[in-house]
């Protein structure tokens, strides 16, 4: 079992089929609404008129993108009722028993990682497929991707092989919350922070995650 | 938008009595009695707060759970403030000492502030600023000194006295506050333009209205010089038109405050 559980993202092969986000609905019965694992866009650019012709600085790009289990989760240290923890695996987990129900992880979270279910009236979120790694089989989101975009593994280990890049847009600044997540940027992306998306700075597709 | 509608009835009646007890114990020469009227409204308002917070929660009988965390959660923290501060509004309540009036303004200005750390520290983009406590406790001390005013007109034989005293003067300030913090949150925040201008419009009209009353009271004056004062009554009901007024600028204000709500690109 891992310790230190970390996702690798390479946003260069990624072509945005979403199953990795099917495969995650499929292995927890995810009712409407909740998605542990999902798949931003963000795209952008202009046709731009010179010389008589045109020219075009278009691009979209896609990033799948779950709980990073981080390495300082502010949504373990939000909670009130301290249902959200990071347990001896390094996987942050919610104790169904002790949340309330209040969304303050939500609210916390600059990934969105927690969601709430209605049904339950509790929060959920990615639990690295526990039992899966516990039977040393890849998480269902990893598994299922057929480009290979995705991969796990210890944190240092995923460092080492594949070396650390920089965030990018439209995902959050790394410093607050130091997420378990190596990201491959894709030729086209931008810097983390820009406004170059169709919506500024958002994704392109909010109402799919 | 039910579940912010718990949470902004909260946030305003728990600020009105914060308020109302930072500026009574800021003000020492202020004479006050045993079983003061304002103690007692502000006891009521933050006990109905905290009943309404309740329902916020999706399992209220597990409350208590929220007391777990208060070194690192300023949610959990919170709760513990709003104790606290019940508790001194209490002891003022049973007594009339100056120093049990300064500590129940400490235990409001504390309550305040947390509840302003409690929404500056997530993720929100247009919430994580120093603004958003500043905004809390200009919010607090209108809330609070309308309040006390309002009390005051009508608990008070000398409702001259009352509009001569500080409190108008105070509310026209605070106004000001709180539409020049409000305008730096709408500026800072990174949402869609509509949206900020319904902020700023909503506010700034409610807010305007209420200088308008400040005003109207303050004329009033050369009519209540008279020494026969037959309207003193209709003073009475401006104080509430006013403290009516300025809690439905708060609920506009605070649901707008919740719709700013983006997290992040994402």
């Amino acid at each position: 079992m891992l310790k230190n559980p970390a996702f690798y993202f390479n946003s260069d092969v990624c072509v945005g089929c979403k199953a990795c986000m099917i495969a995650c609905k499929d292995k927890h019965n995810s009712p409407d609404g909740i998605s542990w694992r999902r798949v931003a866009e963000y795209s952008g650019g202009e046709w731009i008129e010179k010389d008589g012709g045109y020219e075009q600085n278009v691009f979209a790009y896609y990033i799948s993108l779950s709980c990073n289990h981080c390495e300082d989760p502010i949504c373990v240290h939000n909670c009130p009722t301290k249902a959200q923890h990071k347990d001896e695996n390094g996987i942050v987990s919610i104790d169904a028993d002790r949340c309330v129900g209040c969304h303050y992880c939500e609210w916390s979270c600059p990934y969105g990682a927690p969601q709430f279910d209605e049904a339950r009236k509790v929060m959920t979120k990615c639990d690295f497929c526990r039992d899966y790694l516990e039977q040393g089989k890849a998480p269902a989101c990893v598994a299922s991707c057929p480009c290979r975009a995705l991969d796990f593994g210890e944190f240092e280990e995923l460092k080492e092989k594949y070396g650390e890049h920089g965030t990018i847009a439209p995902l959050p600044k790394p410093d607050r919350t130091k997420p378990h997540l190596i990201v491959e940027p894709n030729r086209h992306a931008k810097p983390q922070g820009s406004d170059m998306g169709i919506r500024g700075s958002r994704v392109s597709n909010p109402e799919e995650i | 938008m039910e579940g912010y509608l718990t949470l902004t009835v909260f946030t305003i009646l728990a600020q009105t009595a914060a308020g109302m007890a930072i500026l009574k114990g800021i003000c020492p020469r202020a004479q006050d009695s045993k079983f003061s009227p304002w103690t007692i409204l502000a006891i009521i308002l933050l006990a109905c707060g905290t009943v309404a917070s309740m329902f916020h929660l999706n399992f209220p009988l597990r409350g208590y759970l929220a007391l777990s965390n208060p070194f690192e959660s300023w949610l959990s923290l919170e709760i513990y403030s709003v104790l606290g501060f019940g508790i001194t509004l209490l002891l003022c309540f049973f007594s009339s000492a100056y120093i049990l009036r300064l500590i129940s303004g400490i235990a409001g200005g504390f309550l305040v502030f947390v509840m302003g750390e409690v929404y500056r520290n997530t993720s929100a983009v247009s919430w994580e600023t120093w603004n958003t406590p500043v905004n809390f406790f200009t919010s607090a001390l209108l809330l609070g000194a309308v309040a006390l005013f309002c009390t005051s007109l009508l608990c008070k034989k000398d409702k001259v006295a009352s509009l001569t005293g500080p409190l108008p003067k105070l509310i026209g300030f605070f106004v000001i506050c709180r539409m020049v913090a409000l305008a730096l949150l709408v500026q800072r925040s990174e949402v869609k333009p509509e949206i900020m201008l319904m902020d700023a419009h909503i506010t700034l009209t409610v807010f305007g209205s209420v200088v308008i009353l400040v005003g109207i009271m303050q004329r009033m004056l050369k009519y209540l010089a008279d020494p026969i004062d037959k309207k003193t009554p209709c003073l009475s009901c401006c104080g509430i038109l006013m403290l009516l007024f300025v809690i439905a600028g708060e609920l506009s204000g605070r649901l707008m405050f919740y719709m700013l709500y983006s997290n992040t690109g994402l």
